[in-house]
């Protein structure tokens, strides 16, 4: 199987109301060819909201990397970067 | 057997009325359960006031433990009688069932004749007359089994259609097979039914009733349960024996909260998996969990499911029908008889940031909400804080 860039967005209370409702359309946004490298699910509360120093929420974690404050752009923007990185072949760096 | 009774009154007012001259009150004690139907002679306030006075007299007698003989001897003895036609001011008819075995007593002061439902046939439990105060009263006994259904109507309901549509209404014996075969259908609660009657006998008045129709449905079904486990407990020690404790619960289980979701995977050795087609702007996603007949999100779900409840007025059909959280949860609260909420206490800390633009610090003040409107609402509902 190949790898894809692994993509959970948190769907717990607080990241639900601080935005990650927002977040459920990525998938459709992605370019196509990009699209098939990407595995995007939801996942329960991680806990992250609890520790100041992870951020706010909501919270989006890809390929073990966790991003705060996620919005559309930022997150589409690192989901294009790292499955860009895959596509090229340079997928030494990629991973948890 | 644990039977459970599900009760459902309805009541169409007479075209051009303000109030409805039928009345029904019910009554749940520890030991017995009391259906009263009353129908004050003509309509309109009088009536209504005359229906009350008879239902609350019966209610409150028969609470208080007096005999049903009693009871009755006490109303037909008092109630006033027409100067012109020579009838009481109200008629009534008394079902009381006693929990310990089921049994039953229906006393009919002239009222239609009760439906009584086995096995989705009309049968016609035999009916004893004894004469009390000069009047004919009904009496019929017995015992009730799961599947039955009775209905309590009043005389608006076999009039239905009365020179409108029908020369003679509706009828005893067509609103019987109506009944009948609606039963067919398997309904899954009372109202179903009765919802179906009223529904009809409006239709055959032609949207203006001629006169007030009032119907009592009572399913004999068995009594669903349904566990929520919500919030993660205080001390996690205790974690385990918890969840060991909800999942062997009887009945259906639920769970409200991501992270108490996650607690419960860890012990049925399994992952939460979360459906992103069901989240929406308002309501987070489900998941799925082993053992689990349902896991949403905790405070904001069960805050939209309590606005949901209140919107539909506790009728399951009037429910939303797309599938999310606070929809889903809100079936199973409705399709349940005896709710327990295992309330977890441990708070998370972030949930009292100021940032969040939702009060959801609270969960114990939700679920007293909760607990009060269901509990309004004829549900059996008990609460443990862990």
């Amino acid at each position: 199987m190949s790898k894809k860039v692994q993509v959970q967005i948190c769907v717990g209370t607080a990241c639900h109301i601080m935005g990650a409702a927002d977040l459920v359309v990525i998938e459709d946004l992605l370019n196509p060819s990009v699209r098939q490298k990407v595995e995007i699910v939801g996942v329960t509360c991680m806990g992250l909201c609890k520790d100041e120093a992870n951020g706010k929420p909501p919270f989006v974690v890809i390929d073990g990397e966790t991003l705060c404050e996620a919005t559309l752009d930022k997150v589409l923007a690192r989901i294009e970067q790292r499955a860009r990185r895959l596509i090229d072949g340079g997928a030494g760096d990629v991973g948890a | 057997m644990e039977l459970f009774l599900d009760i459902s009154e309805l009541s169409l007012k007479k075209h051009g009325e303000s109030v409805c001259g039928d009345q029904v009150r019910t009554a749940r004690t520890p030991d017995k359960t009391i259906v009263v139907l009353s129908d004050g002679l003509g309509s309109g306030v009088k009536a209504s006031i005359l229906a009350t006075l008879t239902t609350e007299i019966i209610i409150r007698m028969l609470k208080a433990d007096v005999g049903l003989a009693d009871v009755v001897e006490t109303v037909v003895g008092t109630l006033p009688v027409c100067r012109v036609r020579k009838i009481a001011y109200s008629t009534f008819v008394v079902m009381e069932i006693l929990h310990a075995d089921h049994s039953y007593k229906i006393v009919n002061f002239d009222s239609p004749e009760t439906m009584f439902f086995r096995r989705d046939r009309l049968i016609r439990p035999e009916r004893r007359t004894t004469r009390i105060h000069d009047k004919d009263i009904f009496v019929s006994q017995g015992c009730l089994e799961q599947g039955d259904f009775i209905c309590l109507i009043s005389d608006g309901i076999l009039h239905a259609g009365l020179g409108v549509k029908m020369n003679f209404g509706w009828g005893w014996d067509n609103v019987a097979e109506h009944v009948e075969q609606r039963l067919t259908d398997r309904p899954q609660c009372a109202w179903e039914v009765t919802r179906n009657v009223l529904a009809q006998t409006h239709s055959l008045y032609g949207g203006k009733p001629g006169d007030d129709a009032s119907i009592v449905g009572i399913l004999v079904r068995r009594r669903n349960r349904l566990v929520i486990f919500t919030g993660p407990p205080l001390e996690r020690a205790t974690e385990s024996a918890i969840v060991e404790r909800f999942l062997e619960s009887q009945g259906r289980k639920v769970v409200c909260g991501g992270t108490t979701g996650n607690i419960v995977a860890r012990h049925v050795g399994g992952e939460v998996q979360v459906d992103m087609k069901t989240v929406t702007p308002e309501v987070p996603p489900i998941g799925e969990l082993p053992r689990v007949d349902l896991l949403t999100e905790g405070i904001i779900t069960m805050s939209k499911m309590l606005e949901l409840l209140e919107i539909c007025d506790f009728n399951a059909a009037a429910l939303p029908s797309r599938r999310d959280g606070a929809v889903l949860l809100a079936r199973e609260i409705l399709n349940a008889d005896v709710i327990h909420f295992i309330v977890g206490q441990s708070i998370n800390e972030f949930y009292q940031n100021p940032d969040l633009s939702k009060h959801i610090s609270i969960r114990k003040n939700l679920i007293r909400e909760i607990v009060f409107a269901l509990n309004q609402h004829g549900k059996e509902v008990t609460v443990e804080y862990c």
